[in-house]
């Protein structure tokens, strides 16, 4: 008896109509000669009581009208003749749908925060596991429950300081990034929920930082072969600083992207677009712009400078962020391009999980699938980051 | 700003040299070596801005750069703006 195949598409399938294809690649006898499709093929429809109207002998395809008992008697005749055709129903297609629209505002709900749901993390697949994150920052809070059993590594860069957070910022920023899906309390806020956390601290208590620890902390990330750096600090000049030319490069060539917040030196509401930073705008850096809650760039969120790599290249979720915090508060909301790059971070992780690309190969995944917001590339670059529901082509 | 005035710069080293070999070169020139980078190709080091000259000068040396600092760019604990 022949078999049908069952589509896997919303297409239906039409009573007692089939399409035959003589040349199938998986026919038992693929390629058959022009001089079989033209001649012997027609004539053995017709010998079978079918119409040959519906017959196309360039492609070797016919649709007939049949009952199944008399298309396995006509499989069979066929077959004498090394002519077996490839047999499935034929279907009805229609135009599909439309896409229900996009939000384009969202709110922290139960079970996630709004910039989970606007970066589809809440729907992605993928978790970021087998990934490593480097988020060089103020350290972290490794005590925090909602961490306990995930795989954590953490150095302080910064003398006279251990890893602990003594800021808030920097267990803030890996809770965007690689927090739980999922947590006892509250939404879930973290979008790489599964990835392997490197928390390099390269940040004091006071929030600050230097070259000599931030480029530390970029050495030891390479060294662990994270395939994300994330980099929620900048300096306010406009000036690309030439150590993170090289790093950036570097970075690429080792298999990791190095994401970095714009900077927050806007003040859009005052006619101030601001300027994107140190380090973000260095060429093989990404720079990140934060969006509020409507998909509105950030008040505070800079723009592209007019220079190579100065340019703003994607944009996350910035104003109003929910996520982790050490000691007893545990949580805590705040707003910054520094909240909006780590789930920038967060995705490329689900990306490099998804797609197995690296480098400047997720880089370009990254913006390729961001999402258009309707906001000028100087202000959000490709637009919003957006997390693989399912393996990505 | 004084040329003695001890500073830290950051050295970035040509791609086909590996940063630990010009270390003593630099220590000759007055730069006190504190971190070698080494998957970065960089070196963190401290001297004056006569010794970053001299530095600059080397064929092994791609740029010398003195160090900057940055500020995390989220809300700081007890500030509203970012």
């Amino acid at each position: 008896m022949f078999s049908t195949h069952s589509p896997s598409t919303s297409a239906t399938e039409v009573p007692d109509r089939f399409v035959l294809i003589f040349d199938a690649p998986d026919a038992a006898v693929p390629g058959i000669a022009a001089q079989a499709r033209e001649e012997q093929v027609p004539q053995l429809l017709r010998e079978q009581g079918y119409s040959i109207s519906e017959y196309y002998p360039a492609l070797g395809i016919a649709v007939v009208t049949s009952k199944a008992d008399q298309l396995e008697d006509f499989r069979q005749r066929c077959a004498g003749y090394r002519l077996p055709p490839s047999v499935v129903p034929e279907l009805v297609y229609r135009i599909l749908p439309e896409a229900a629209p996009e939000a384009n505002s969202y709110t922290d709900n139960e079970q996630f925060t709004w910039g989970l749901q606007a970066v589809d993390a809440d729907l992605s697949s993928f978790t970021g596991k087998g990934i490593n994150v480097a988020v060089l920052d103020t350290g972290f809070d490794a005590a925090h429950p909602d961490f306990a059993g995930r795989t954590i590594t953490a150095k302080s860069f910064v003398e006279g300081e251990d890893a602990a957070d003594g800021h808030g910022h920097g267990t803030h920023c890996i809770g965007s990034s690689c927090g739980p899906r999922t947590p006892a309390q509250g939404p879930g806020y973290g979008v790489a929920s599964e990835a392997n956390i490197f928390a390099g601290k390269v940040l004091g208590a006071d929030g600050s930082g230097s070259d000599s620890t931030i480029l530390a902390g970029i050495n030891w990330a390479l060294e662990n072969k994270c395939e994300i750096i994330s980099m929620s600090l900048g300096a306010d000049v406009r000036t690309v600083h030439p150590p993170y030319v090289t790093a950036g490069r570097r970075s690429l060539e080792l298999g990791s992207l190095i994401i970095a917040a714009a900077g927050n030196n806007a003040q859009r509401s005052a006619g101030n677009p601001g300027f994107v930073g140190a380090p973000a705008n260095s060429p093989y850096i990404m720079a990140v712009a934060a969006l509020d809650s409507k998909l509105a760039v950030a008040d505070f969120s800079a723009q592209a400078l007019d220079t190579e790599g100065g340019e703003v290249n994607i944009a996350g979720p910035g104003v109003d962020i929910y996520s982790s915090w050490p000691g007893a508060q545990r949580y805590n909301t705040i707003s910054g391009t520094s909240m909006a790059t780590p789930h920038v971070a967060g995705v490329a992780a689900l990306l490099a999980e998804s797609t197995g690309l690296r480098a400047q190969e997720l880089w370009d995944k990254l913006v390729a699938t961001a999402r258009d917001v309707s906001l000028p590339a100087q202000d959000a670059g490709a637009g919003l980051a957006q997390a693989p529901s399912s393996v990505e082509g | 700003m004084s040329g003695t005035q001890v500073q830290i710069y950051v050295i970035t080293v040509v791609a086909a040299v590996q940063p630990e070999s010009i270390v003593d070169e630099l220590q000759d020139h007055g730069l006190r070596v504190k971190q070698v980078l080494a998957a970065l190709g960089q070196i963190i080091g401290e001297g004056s801005e006569q010794a970053a000259s001299a530095v600059r000068a080397l064929d092994a040396v791609e740029s010398v750069d003195a160090q900057r600092t940055y500020r995390a760019l989220g809300d700081p604990p007890d500030e509203d703006q970012p």
